[in-house]
């Protein structure tokens, strides 16, 4: 058996097609007259957990359960400790003191991959609204960044599965500010792990959720990516208040 | 034609007008209901009134002054209250992402006291940022919590996260063959 490749290229092309409910997001705000500056940019950064358990085979050649989360990834990869992981652009990337250490997805050592099969968005009459969105989506894990060579990586799984995410926007008024909630949990996904002691393959199970509010939203122009400790975005509308 | 006769179709005609007028309200009503059906699932059942004004293309058929506007400014203020819990709920878990990614006691202590947070939401982060934070001391806890709680899915997700934690981890699994060799 043989795990399938990543192919960055692609990956970077479904990122642009994740997340069609955050575009339609940015659509709303941009109907209600937010910034340009944020519109243009639409970046958001969710946090994510990554959560998996992978079958290995021990010393004594006795098949064992193992499980993998964030920090194993983080320490696979050298990522200093506080380090965390969240979705950017489409990419897994490693943030450290508020900005992007390292690029997993550009370096070929992780991606996640989330591809919309079905969304709705509703909007209440005060501007805010709600979009719900399904898709299936994939992971992939290769710790030494080599996809073309499964056996050159310590590790290496990718698991494939579905989605379901939302897209909240409240708008603010006069006192107080809006901002948008994005979550997304992963279901039922499953694959297969190398296992570099047997050079074989064996199934994994794996779960990603991420969640962020107005928070993680970016705005950046040519800058590199930095996280802001800006408040929340400020919607204002032109609707008048109802009486 | 005969007098009673033009008179009697008048008669009919102003009949036909009345029982229009009458049930012409009854017949935007379901419509309304359907746009506001699509907009707030969890809204409690909005009044006719409401239903109306909701819908802009029904106001227009609407005299001024006709709506009474507190019913209106009911149905803002419930949004804009599940918005804000939306919010603070979010900055809970803004949190608990923050201290799953450190190592000491006090985070790890701060962690599991989200574990009985009245939000059902924040609770299934607070378990998964159990799990992330990757200490085994975390288990006593979720076991005494999944012993206590009547809801089988959060039980199911305190247990498996007990399951999760007692695994090795790969990085162990690491050491220990690196510590082999």
């Amino acid at each position: 058996m043989k795990i399938s490749k990543i192919v960055t290229g692609c990956t970077l092309a479904a990122g642009l097609m994740v997340f069609a409910s955050v575009q339609a997001q940015a659509q709303i705000i941009a109907s209600n007259n937010v910034a340009d500056s944020i519109v243009a940019s639409n970046d958001v950064v969710i946090p994510i957990m990554v959560k998996a358990t992978v079958l290995s085979l021990n010393d004594k050649s006795k098949m064992q359960k193992v499980s993998f989360s964030d920090k194993d990834l983080l320490n696979s990869v050298g990522a200093p400790a506080g380090s965390t992981l969240a979705y950017w652009q489409g990419n897994i990337v490693v943030i450290f003191n508020n900005a992007v250490w390292q690029d997993l997805t550009t370096a070929g050592i992780a991606s996640f991959v989330l591809t919309a099969l079905s969304d709705k968005t509703t909007t209440g009459k005060n501007g805010s609204s709600k979009s719900a969105e399904v898709g299936t989506c994939s992971l992939a894990f290769f710790s030494s960044g080599d996809t073309n060579n499964v056996t050159n990586n310590a590790d290496a799984f990718e698991a494939t599965g579905t989605y379901a995410a939302s897209v909240t926007t409240s708008v603010g008024n006069n006192n107080n500010n809006g901002g948008a909630t994005i979550k997304f949990k992963t279901s039922d996904m499953s694959g297969v792990a190398f296992d570099r002691s047997s050079g074989t393959t064996l199934p994994v199970n794996a779960i990603v959720t991420g969640s962020t509010s107005g928070k993680g939203l970016l705005i950046t122009t040519n800058a590199p990516p930095v996280l802001t400790n800006a408040p929340p975005i400020t919607v204002t509308t032109n609707t008048p208040p109802a009486a | 034609m005969r007098p009673k006769i033009v008179i009697l179709i008048l008669l009919a005609g102003l009949a036909g007008i009345i029982g229009i007028m009458l049930v012409k309200p009854q017949l935007t009503a379901p419509i309304a209901t359907k746009e506001i059906s699509s907009t707030a699932a969890s809204a409690r059942p909005a009044s006719e009134h409401e239903l109306m004004a909701e819908s802009p293309g029904m106001t227009a058929a609407i005299p001024p002054g006709a709506i009474n506007p507190a019913p209106v400014q009911l149905v803002v203020d419930e949004l804009e209250t599940n918005a804000e819990h939306e919010a603070e709920v979010q900055v809970k878990i803004d949190r608990l992402q923050e201290l799953q990614a450190k190592d000491d006691p006090a985070s790890l202590n701060a962690i599991l006291a989200e574990l009985v947070n009245p939000h059902q939401e924040v609770r299934a982060v607070a378990v998964e940022a159990t799990i992330q934070f990757g200490n085994r001391n975390a288990i006593p806890t979720l076991k005494n919590l999944a012993a206590t709680t009547t809801d089988n899915d959060e039980k199911r997700a305190l247990l498996d996260a007990v399951d999760f934690l007692s695994l090795p981890t790969l990085t162990e699994v690491h050491a220990a063959s690196q510590g082999l060799q």
